[in-house]
This record gives C-alpha cells, structure tokens and sequence, in this order.
C-alpha cells in the first residue's frame, strides 16, 4: 500500500497534490479581493478609467499573454512525461516552461518601464495606476515564484539518485501551480485589456 | 470521497445561486466578484475531488465496510527535525520588514528567500541525512 502520484496506479489520492488544490482554492480568494479592488476603484472613477486604460498596448499583451498559455501547454507535456517517468522528456519541457515564462515576466517588465516613463503612469499616481499595478504585480510574483518553483524541480530532478515519487509529485503539483496561476491570467487580461 | 466531492460541488452551486441573487438586489460588481469567486474555491476543490475519485478504485469512505485504518496509507517522508523552515521564516520577516523600511531590504530579504528555500529543497538530497 504504497502512497502513488497521480500518474502511477495509485489506491489512495495523493496528499500532496489534495493540500495544493486546497491552497490553491486559498490563492484564488487572494486574487478575488484584487478583482473586488479593480472594480469597485473601476465603479468610482469612471472619467480616470476612460483616460488611462487608452496607455494600454492590447496587441503587445495579447502576444504575451499567448507565450504564457503556450507555457501551461509545454508545461502540461512536461507532466505526461513524468508520469510515464521519462525523465529527460520531463526536464526538456519544464526547462522549455521555464523560458516561455521568463520571457512573459520580460514583457511585463517591458510594458511597465513604458507606462512609467512614456505615460507617467505609477502604483501612485491614480487610482487605475494602482488597481493595474497591484493587481499585475501580485499575478507576476506569483508567475517569478513559479519560475523559482520550476528551477527547483529542474534541479532536484538532476541531485536525486532516482526518480521516484517526490520527484513526480513535485513535478506535478508544481504544474497545478502554474496552470492556476495561467487561468487567473486569463482572467487579469479579459478584465484589465478586454472589459477595461 | 466521492461524498466529499460532492459537497463542495453543491457548496459551488449554492454560492453561484447567493451570488445571483446578490447581484439582482445590489448590482455591485465587487461583492459579486467575490461571490462568484467563493463558488470557485469550492467548485475547483470539487472539481479535483471528483475526477481523483473517479480516477481511483473506490475509497474507504465510499464502501459501507470501510475501516478507518484503510485509510492511513504510507505518507511518505517527513523530516524528523528541520532548521530550515525557521530559516525561510526569518528571510521572509526581513523581506517583508523592508517593504516598511527600504527597498534594498526587499531586494536583500529576496535573495535569503531563495537561498533558504534552496537549502529547505535540497535538504535530503545531499550530506549525510540524503533520502533521495
């Protein structure tokens, strides 16, 4: 009676992988008090929403936003590999994941070095400064805690002797990690770049 | 587990309903936001609770003979006694120290984060105590 991964024949579920679905549920409350945020500031000030959204460069972030779906597809690749434990094919797409994501959080960095030079638009300077700001800011410390998440499984992936369970379970819910964090993106772009 | 699956996923419908209900009388987009949210925290855990059921051989809550023992499966590794998680706290309390402090702090308490998560990662994986 041996505890199993998800992907191996298992009899009992996963703990590991249950208790990050339930942090998980956690983080979305997390992010439902930021959408709460955007749109009751959205609500009460309509005149400084119909100016500043028009700083938005939607083409730019529709572009990003597909380099980070196509991440939880590498991503999602990355897992089928683990869970027929071929290893190397785990490793190749996660570090794959690991580029397509550093290459969003580059454009994110990107887009807000022009906001704050070209439009003068800060975390201070007004209410929509700070409703996008905060509610990008924290989505990205989250995707910069995937990448981090996703460099240690990489890396643990290599130290360990052979690739058991932990390894697999790692690789895993690191995974659900990232594909949460991909939906709330979704979610940020058809609020902030589609309703706006 | 099957039974439990099945409560959050009513608990996604109830909350989907209140949030309804809440927006007809209120129209306030923000509590309603909140609502339909709350209806997803109970919905995704559902969600995953119902495929994981249905994905495995029956549980022993799902079987009316079902012993309480049968459900202790091997948990795995625990660590016995760990520094690092007192480590990792106090990285994290300098981090966020900063925010009220200077922003170098941040930058500082940023990298003891990671180190300190590196160290929490790897601690089985090498040195004397290596599981793995």
């Amino acid at each position: 009676m041996t505890q199993a991964h998800p992907g191996a024949h298992p009899v009992h579920p996963n703990k590991t992988a249950v208790g990050t679905i339930i942090w998980l549920s956690s983080e979305l409350m997390f992010f439902a008090g930021l959408f709460a945020m955007y749109f009751t500031l959205r609500a009460t000030n309509p005149e400084v929403w119909a100016e500043e959204t028009q700083f938005l460069n939607v083409p730019f972030s529709t572009v990003n936003t597909l380099i980070l779906v196509s991440s939880s597809v590498t991503c999602q690749l990355g897992v089928i590999a683990a869970e027929r434990g071929d290893l190397r094919g785990m490793q190749r797409w996660y570090i794959l994941t690991f580029v397509l994501g550093a290459i969003f959080i580059g454009g994110q960095v990107y887009e807000y070095a022009h906001l704050i030079q070209a439009e003068g638009l800060t975390l201070s300077s007004s209410p929509y400064g700070s409703a996008f700001y905060l509610t990008t800011g924290f989505h990205g410390l989250h995707v910069t805690a995937g990448l981090v998440a996703f460099l240690f499984v990489i890396a643990r992936s290599y130290a360990s002797r052979r690739y058991g369970n932990e390894q697999a379970t790692a690789a895993i819910v690191t995974s659900y990690y990232w594909h949460f964090v991909d939906v709330v993106w979704i979610a940020l772009f058809f609020m902030i770049y589609v309703l706006q | 587990m099957k039974l439990a699956a099945k409560l959050f996923l009513g608990g996604a419908a109830f909350y989907l309903l209140v949030a309804a209900v809440y927006w007809f009388m209120s129209h306030d987009e923000a509590g309603t936001t909140a609502l339909v949210l709350t209806a997803g925290l109970s919905g995704m855990v559902g969600f995953y609770l119902l495929v994981t059921a249905n994905r495995l051989p029956d549980q022993p809550d799902d079987r009316p003979n079902g012993e309480i023992w049968e459900a202790d499966p091997d948990y795995g590794h625990f660590s016995p006694h760990s520094w690092a998680p007192l480590m990792v706290g106090v990285a994290s309390a300098i981090t966020f120290a900063g925010l009220a402090l200077a922003a170098w702090i941040v930058a500082a308490g940023a990298v003891l984060v990671i180190m300190t998560s590196a160290y929490w990662v790897f601690e089985y994986y090498h040195g004397p105590n290596r599981q793995f």
